[in-house]
C-alpha cells in the first residue's frame, strides 16, 4: 500500500522526546538553514569578517595606528582609495583598510563578550522566574519590564558615564541592559516546557530542581536563546559603534568603526568621504550578516516564533 | 459530447426548467511546492434554476476548487484555470474581465464557506460587512445599506438585528456567524448560491437549523444552490440532484432518489455502504479500501480502478466516458 | 473597555516606580564619589565637602531616595551643576527640537513603511518587493549616524540641495535630513512588518469572503486587509519610539541640533550628575507613557480587546 511507504519515509525522530528530539531538531534545523539562501549569505558575511579579524595582521600592510605623515609627510594625508590604500587614509595618514580590518576585532569582541554576559544573566533569571513562578517570577518580570522601559542606548550611556572607562566595564554595562530580552524569552519557554509530561514526571519522581533545570529544561531553551543571541549580536555591535561615535566607547587610538565615522564626518566637507564610508559599510555588513543569520536560525530552529520584533 | 446527451435526457426526463449554469470541461491546476496539481480535471456540471445540486466526494477530490473556479476566486498566485466553459445565463464567465466578474460575484452568484469562524473579518462590525454588499452592488449609501442589512439579518433569523449590526464576529456564536454569511450572500437575491460545506464546522443541532434556513430561503428567493458536502445525510436532506466527484472528475450524476435507490458507479456504492444508516442496520459497515489517488500520479485508465472491486482489464487501460445511462442518470464506468 | 484601560494603567505604575528606583540606584550606588568625579582629581577637600552637602550626598541613602522620589513627584529634579538651571527647565527648553525630530521621523516612518510594505506584499516576488525589502534590510542594518553622514555628504556637500547642519533659521529644510536619518530604521522595520502582516492576512478566509462579495480589489485591501495587518505595526511604533529617543542622541549630535539628546551627552561629558539623572528619568517616563498610549490604542485596531479584555498576540 502506498500510504505505508510514505509513512516510513517520514523521519521518526521528530516524535521523540528529550535528547532524541533535541538531536533531531539540530539536524533538521541545519538542513533547513542550508536551504535558506539569505541565512547562508549572512553566515558567509559574518564568517568572512570574523576571519579577517582573526588574521588581521596577515591581510594588512600597515599598522592600524601607524601615522604615515611622520614618515611620508603631508602627501600621506587623506589619500583617496587606491592601490596602496584600498580604503584611503585619514588626516594622520593612517591606512583606513587596516583600521577597518582591525576594527572588526573590537566590534566582535564586544559583541561576543556582552552577549555572553547577557545570556548568562538572562538565562539564569528567566529560568528562575519561569521555573519557580510566584514571587520570584513577579520580581524578575517586573525587573524585565523596568529595564525595557529605558531606551537601550541611553541606559548604557548613563552607565558608561558613571563607570571608569575600560573595555570590560563596557561589556558589563551592555550585558546588564541587554539581558532582559533573553530573560523574557527563556521565561516563556520554561513556563511551557515545565508543563510537558516528561518534566512533570521528573518532578513527581522527586528529582532535584537544579538537576531538572539543567537536564530537562535547558536543552529545550537552547534554540530560542541562540536565535535571540544572534539577533542581539547585531544590535550590540550597532550600540558599540554608537557609543564610539558619541565619544564614549573605545579609547583612541584603538581602531573602532564608530569612532572613525565620527572623525571622518568632520572631513566630509573636504570631500574625504572614504574615511566615514568604509567603517560604516563594515558595520552594515556585519550587522546585516548577524540579522540574516538570526532570521534564518529562527525560521530553521523555531518556526513558531517568527515575526517577533527583537530590540 | 457526453454531457449534451445528458442534458437532452434531463429535459426529456423530468423537465425541471431552464438551465442557469453549465460547466463544461473545467480544469483547474493548483500550484504546489513540486509542480502543478490538476485539482479539477475536466469537470462537467449543470444546474437548473431553483434546484439544489449537491456535490459529494472525499476531501481532496476537487469539490471546493471547482466552486472557487466558478466564482473566479482562484488567486493567480495559487492556481490557474485551463480553458473551459462556464455558461451562466447565456454568458461565458471564463471570458469575462475581472471587473465584469466582480459585478457578478455577490450579486448574481454568491458563496458561503465552511468556517464561519474565520470567514468574517474580526475587526469590522457585522453591519459594516453585510452593508458593504449593498453599497458595492446596489449603490446604496451607508444609511440605506444599513437599513437593508437589518432587514436581511432578521430574514436569516438573527434576533435583535439592530443591536447585532454594531457587534463584531467574535461576539456571535458559530451558527449566528453562518447566518450572517448567508445574509451577506443572499442580500442581492442571487440566482446561484454556492455553499461550501456550510455546516461541517457547526454543532449537530445547529447544522440542521442552518440547512433548514438555506432550504427555506432558496425556495423563497428562487435561488439555485450548489451544496458541497461530504455528508450523505446532508445530501438526503437537501438535494434534488447529486453530482459525485472522484479525483477531480464527475463519476455520477442523478437525482437524489436515483443516488440512494439505484447507485450505479462502484465508488458511489462504496460511499453509501460506508455510511451507517437504516439500510445497512445491524450489518458490518463496508469500508472502501485504500484512499483517494495522488492527483499528480494518477493511474492510467479509470481513476477508481485501484480501489474498485469490480475492476476488469479495460478499466486499467482506458478512461470511461461520462455518459447518460437512462433518464438523466449519468455515470462514468465501463461496467455499465 | 474601561477595565482594559484601568488594567493597563495599573500595570504601568510599578514600572514607573521601578524606573525611578533604578535611576536612583544607578546614580547613587556607583563605585566612585560623584562629588569627587564632578570636581575632578585636583578639587580641594572643602569644595568637595560643600558639593556633597549641596547634593545631599552626606545624608543616609534612604533619605536621599525619599527626597528624590518626592522631587520626581513634584517635578523638582534639582539644579544642573553647571548652568545652575533647574533640570526640568533645562529639559523643557530643549524638548521642542527633539519632539519635532521624533514626531517627524515617526510620521515619515509610518507613511513610507506602511506604503512600501503594502505594495511589496501585493506585488510579492516582484522587483518592487525585492527592492524594497533589500532596502529595508539595509535600513535596519546600517547605523543611522553613518547614513546621516553620507546624506550630508551627498545633499549638502556634493549636490548642495540642502543647507548645512544646525537649525539655521528654523525652517523645515534643516529638519529634512535629520528626520530622514532618524526615520530610516523605524521605516524599515514597519515596512517589513507590514509586508509580513499583509501576506498573512491576504491568505485568510475573510479576504476570500470579501472577494466573494464582489468588492473592488481596493476595498478588499484597504478596507479588509490593512486594518488587520496593522496590529503588529502599532506595537513596533511603541518600541521604535523608544529607540528613536536613543537615536535622537546620535542624530542631534550629527546635525548639531540643540535637543534633549545633545543635552544628555553634554551632561555626561560634564559629569553633571543631577542633569544626567533627570534626563534618564525623563526619557524613561516618556517611554513608559508612549507604550501606555500604544497599549491603549490597541482596542481601536482590534475589537476583541475592547470587549474581551486581554490581548493575545497571534
Amino acid at each position: 500500500m502506498p500510504t505505508q511507504k510514505a509513512k516510513a519515509a517520514v523521519p521518526e525522530n521528530r516524535e521523540n522526546k528529550g535528547k532524541g528530539k533535541a538531536y533531531g531538531l539540530w539536524r533538521d534545523g541545519w538542513a533547513r538553514l542550508k536551504e535558506n539562501r539569505a541565512a547562508m549569505a549572512g553566515l558567509m558575511m559574518v564568517a568572512v569578517i570574523a576571519l579577517a579579524a582573526v588574521f588581521a595582521p596577515y591581510i594588512t600592510k600597515y599598522d592600524p595606528t601607524e601615522q604615515l605623515i611622520w614618515t611620508r609627510g603631508a602627501k600621506a594625508q587623506l589619500v583617496p582609495p587606491g592601490r596602496d590604500h584600498f580604503f584611503g587614509t585619514d588626516i594622520y595618514g593612517r591606512d583606513m583598510y587596516s583600521r577597518v580590518v582591525y576594527g572588526a576585532r573590537v566590534s566582535l569582541q564586544i559583541g561576543i563578550a556582552s552577549t555572553l554576559i547577557s545570556v548568562i544573566i538572562g538565562v539564569t533569571l528567566g529560568a528562575l522566574a519561569g521555573y519557580y513562578g510566584g514571587l520570584a517570577d513577579d520580581i524578575i518580570s517586573w525587573l524585565i519590564n523596568v529595564v525595557f522601559a529605558f531606551p537601550f542606548l541611553l541606559f548604557v550611556l548613563a552607565l558608561v558615564a558613571y563607570l571608569p572607562p575600560g573595555l570590560p566595564l563596557m561589556y558589563a554595562a551592555i550585558g546588564m541592559v541587554n539581558w532582559a530580552g533573553v530573560a523574557r524569552i527563556v521565561r516563556g519557554q520554561v513556563l511551557s516546557v515545565r508543563e510537558r509530561e516528561y518534566v512533570e514526571a521528573a518532578m513527581v519522581a522527586g528529582g532535584r530542581d537544579a538537576r531538572i533545570i539543567v537536564k530537562h529544561i535547558l536543552p529545550n531553551i537552547l534554540a530560542p536563546v541562540i536565535v535571540q543571541a544572534t539577533l542581539g549580536m547585531g544590535s550590540i555591535i550597532m550600540l558599540e559603534s554608537s557609543l564610539s561615535f558619541l565619544g564614549f566607547g573605545i579609547q583612541p587610538p584603538t581602531p573602532s568603526w564608530g569612532y572613525d565615522i565620527d572623525q571622518g564626518r568632520q572631513y566630509l566637507l573636504a570631500g574625504a568621504w572614504w574615511w566615514s564610508a568604509f567603517p560604516g559599510l563594515a558595520i552594515m555588513a556585519l550587522v546585516l550578516g548577524f540579522n540574516l543569520l538570526g532570521d534564518g536560525l529562527r525560521d530553521a530552529l523555531d518556526p513558531r516564533q517568527s515575526g517577533g520584533e527583537g530590540r | 459530447m457526453p454531457w449534451t446527451q445528458g442534458k437532452a435526457a434531463v429535459k426529456g426526463g423530468e423537465g425541471m426548467g431552464e438551465t442557469i449554469l453549465t460547466v463544461r470541461g473545467l480544469k483547474t491546476y493548483l500550484y504546489a511546492k513540486d509542480g502543478m496539481v490538476p485539482a479539477v480535471d475536466g469537470l462537467d456540471l449543470q444546474l437548473e434554476r431553483g434546484e439544489t445540486l449537491c456535490i459529494v466526494g472525499e476531501s481532496g477530490c476537487g469539490k471546493s476548487t471547482a466552486a472557487l473556479s466558478i466564482m473566479g476566486l482562484i488567486p493567480a498566485s495559487e492556481g490557474r484555470i485551463e480553458q473551459c466553459e462556464i455558461i451562466f445565463k447565456g454568458r461565458n464567465l471564463a471570458n469575462l474581465s475581472r471587473e465584469e466578474m466582480r459585478g457578478i460575484r455577490g450579486r448574481e452568484i454568491s458563496m458561503i464557506f465552511q468556517e464561519p469562524m474565520t470567514s468574517l473579518n474580526p475587526v469590522l462590525t457585522i453591519g459594516r460587512q453585510v452593508s458593504e454588499v449593498f453599497m458595492a452592488h446596489r449603490g446604496l449609501n451607508r444609511n440605506e445599506a444599513m437599513k437593508e442589512t437589518i432587514q436581511m439579518l432578521s430574514l436569516v433569523g438573527i434576533p435583535e438585528p439592530e443591536r447585532r449590526v454594531r457587534e463584531y464576529p467574535h461576539q456571535l456564536s458559530g451558527g449566528m456567524r453562518q447566518r450572517v454569511m448567508i445574509a451577506m450572500a443572499l442580500s442581492c437575491r442571487p440566482d446561484v448560491l454556492i455553499a461550501d460545506e456550510p455546516t461541517s464546522a457547526l454543532d449537530v443541532t445547529v447544522q440542521a437549523q442552518i440547512l433548514q434556513l438555506i432550504k427555506e430561503l432558496k425556495d423563497r428567493l428562487g435561488t439555485a444552490v450548489i451544496l458541497i458536502t461530504h455528508d450523505l445525510g446532508v445530501v438526503a436532506e437537501a438535494a434534488q440532484r447529486v453530482l459525485v466527484m472522484y479525483a477531480g472528475r464527475a463519476v455520477e450524476y442523478c437525482d437524489v432518489n436515483g443516488l440512494f435507490d439505484n447507485p450505479r458507479h462502484p465508488y458511489t456504492r462504496g460511499l453509501l455502504a460506508s455510511v451507517p444508516g437504516h439500510r445497512n442496520h445491524g450489518q458490518r459497515l463496508d469500508v472502501m479500501d485504500g484512499s483517494a489517488p495522488n492527483l499528480r500520479d494518477l493511474p492510467g485508465g479509470c481513476r477508481f480502478y485501484p480501489r474498485c472491486r469490480y475492476a476488469r482489464g479495460m478499466c486499467r487501460t482506458s478512461e470511461p466516458e461520462f455518459v447518460d445511462i437512462g433518464e438523466g442518470h449519468l455515470c462514468a464506468c465501463h461496467l455499465i | 473597555m474601561f477595565t482594559y484601560i484601568l488594567r493597563r494603567l495599573m500595570a504601568a505604575l510599578p514600572v514607573i516606580v521601578g524606573a525611578i528606583a533604578v535611576v536612583f540606584i544607578l546614580t547613587s550606588v556607583v563605585p566612585g564619589d560623584p562629588a569627587q568625579l564632578m570636581v575632578g582629581q585636583r578639587g580641594d577637600p572643602a569644595t568637595i565637602q560643600k558639593l556633597r552637602e549641596d547634593l545631599g550626598l552626606n545624608r543616609p541613602l534612604w533619605q536621599q531616595f525619599v527626597d528624590f522620589f518626592k522631587g520626581v513627584m513634584t517635578l523638582d529634579l534639582g539644579r544642573s551643576y553647571r548652568s545652575k538651571m533647574p533640570v526640568t527647565q533645562a529639559i523643557a527648553e530643549r524638548l521642542p527640537v527633539t519632539a519635532r525630530l521624533a514626531l517627524g521621523s515617526m510620521a515619515l516612518a509610518v507613511v513610507s513603511g506602511v506604503t512600501l510594505g503594502m505594495l511589496a506584499a501585493l506585488k510579492q516576488n516582484s522587483v518592487l518587493d525585492y527592492g524594497s525589502m533589500i532596502t529595508a534590510l539595509i535600513g535596519i542594518s546600517a547605523p543611522s549616524f553613518w547614513v546621516g553622514s553620507m546624506l550630508i555628504f551627498l545633499f549638502c556637500v556634493q549636490l548642495r540641495w540642502v543647507p548645512g547642519t544646525g537649525t539655521g533659521d528654523g525652517s523645515w529644510i534643516y529638519m529634512l535630513l535629520p528626520v530622514l536619518t532618524l526615520g530610516m530604521r523605524p521605516a524599515a522595520l514597519i515596512a517589513r512588518l507590514t509586508r509580513c502582516g499583509m501576506l498573512e492576512v491576504l491568505g485568510q478566509d475573510f479576504i476570500r469572503t470579501a472577494r466573494a462579495k464582489g468588492l473592488a480589489e481596493r476595498a478588499v485591501i484597504i478596507g479588509h486587509a490593512l486594518k488587520n495587518a496593522m496590529l503588529p505595526v502599532v506595537t513596533v511604533i511603541g518600541t521604535s519610539m523608544a529607540e528613536m529617543l536613543g537615536g535622537a542622541v546620535v542624530v542631534e549630535r550629527l546635525f548639531s541640533l540643540p535637543g534633549v539628546g545633545r543635552l544628555g551627552v553634554e551632561a555626561i561629558l560634564n559629569r553633571d550628575f543631577p542633569l544626567i539623572r533627570g534626563q534618564v528619568l525623563f526619557l524613561a517616563l516618556v517611554f513608559v507613557v508612549i507604550n501606555l498610549l500604544v497599549d491603549l490604542s490597541y482596542p481601536l485596531f482590534d475589537p476583541r480587546i475592547r470587549y474581551g479584555g486581554t490581548w493575545r498576540r497571534e
